[in-house]
């Protein structure tokens, strides 16, 4: 039995470090993205590393926790990394949510960082 | 509940409902003609680049522009995409790249012979999109073609079977001409939502 292929090492590695930034200190990932970077949250575009982690700074809750339910890798013909994560998390005292995002990671300088994230909530009741 | 999701996604309601009004008019309305889709091929009018090559970010008139006319195409790609899916499955695969790989439900499913053999054998299928984002990837992370990243959701219903919600995303890249863009998968993933709404 092989080792996973680099792409999925790559992938989850970026994902679980992704998530514990997010969970514990969000404003930390200001260190994944860069100024080419484009964000899509909930349907609302963002530019640039300075402006996502403002975003996400902003976002109104003390606590946050996130619960992966699956993840799918793929390499890209350009050598990026495309990640799909489906989950499931809990802000505050609200009721957990799912969820869904994709990451597109490329490799600049030897370092993985995220050039095109979008999340959205898996709201189906719009009532 | 409600207070909560406002929170989340401020004015999102009215968004989506522009978003997913629009995306319905455009699907009842395309502006591809009929002999494209006979084709079934997707070709729009070329992209053009990003004006400010020169500095990594393009000044943000020029770059929205951009992201409109790349969702654009990935909008009428995604339309086109479920209805070939939904009735002519056989058709569905010239919407792939020869080297495309899909990730269905965790099963990957390599090139056109993979592929063809995959969507022979899935249940006829009724879709029915809620939800598309897309964004173009920028000339920094791709160094060659157009590429644009497209996620869907919405409900699904494969014949035998109970209907589900699922997510899917896309990398879209165009193959450009002077006179036109084909667009084509390069990768797919598809995945059910596997719990119950409440």
């Amino acid at each position: 039995m092989g080792d996973k292929p680099i792409w999925e090492q790559i992938g989850s590695s970026f994902i679980q470090h992704y998530y514990q930034l997010f969970d514990n200190d969000r404003i930390q990932l200001g260190a994944i993205y860069i100024d080419a970077s484009c964000l899509t949250w909930e349907g609302q575009q963002f530019q640039g590393n300075a402006a996502i982690v403002e975003k996400l700074s902003s976002l109104p809750f003390q606590k946050i926790q996130h619960s992966i339910t699956a993840q799918d890798h793929q390499p890209t013909p350009d050598s990026c990394i495309i990640s799909m994560v489906v989950g499931q998390l809990k802000a505050d005292e609200d009721p957990i949510m799912g969820f869904h995002q994709m990451f597109l990671l490329k490799n600049i300088n030897d370092a993985w960082v995220c050039t095109n994230d979008m999340f959205r909530l898996a709201l189906h009741n719009f009532g | 509940m409600r207070k909560f999701r406002s929170n989340w996604s401020q004015g999102d309601r009215e968004r989506y409902q522009e978003r997913s009004d629009s995306y319905r008019e455009r699907a009842g309305t395309s502006y591809l003609s009929r002999e494209r889709w006979t084709h079934q091929e997707v070709v729009t009018s070329p992209l053009p680049k990003p004006v400010a090559t020169s500095s990594l970010m393009a000044s943000s008139v020029d770059f929205k522009t951009y992201v409109d006319q790349a969702c654009r195409a990935a909008e009428e790609f995604v339309n086109i995409y479920y209805e070939t899916m939904d009735k002519r499955r056989r058709a569905l695969t010239r919407l792939y790249l020869d080297k495309a790989t899909l990730i269905w439900n965790g099963n990957v499913v390599s090139g056109l012979d993979a592929l063809n053999n995959f969507f022979d054998a899935l249940p006829s299928s009724e879709f029915q999109v809620n939800m598309l984002d897309c964004q173009p990837v920028h000339e920094q992370a791709t160094q060659s073609q157009t590429t644009v990243l497209v996620v869907t959701s919405g409900t699904v219903k494969f014949d035998g079977n109970k209907q589900h919600y699922f997510n899917q995303n896309f990398l879209l890249t165009a193959q450009s001409t002077p006179n036109n863009t084909v667009w084509k998968i390069a990768s797919d993933c598809f995945r059910f939502q596997d719990w119950a709404s409440t």
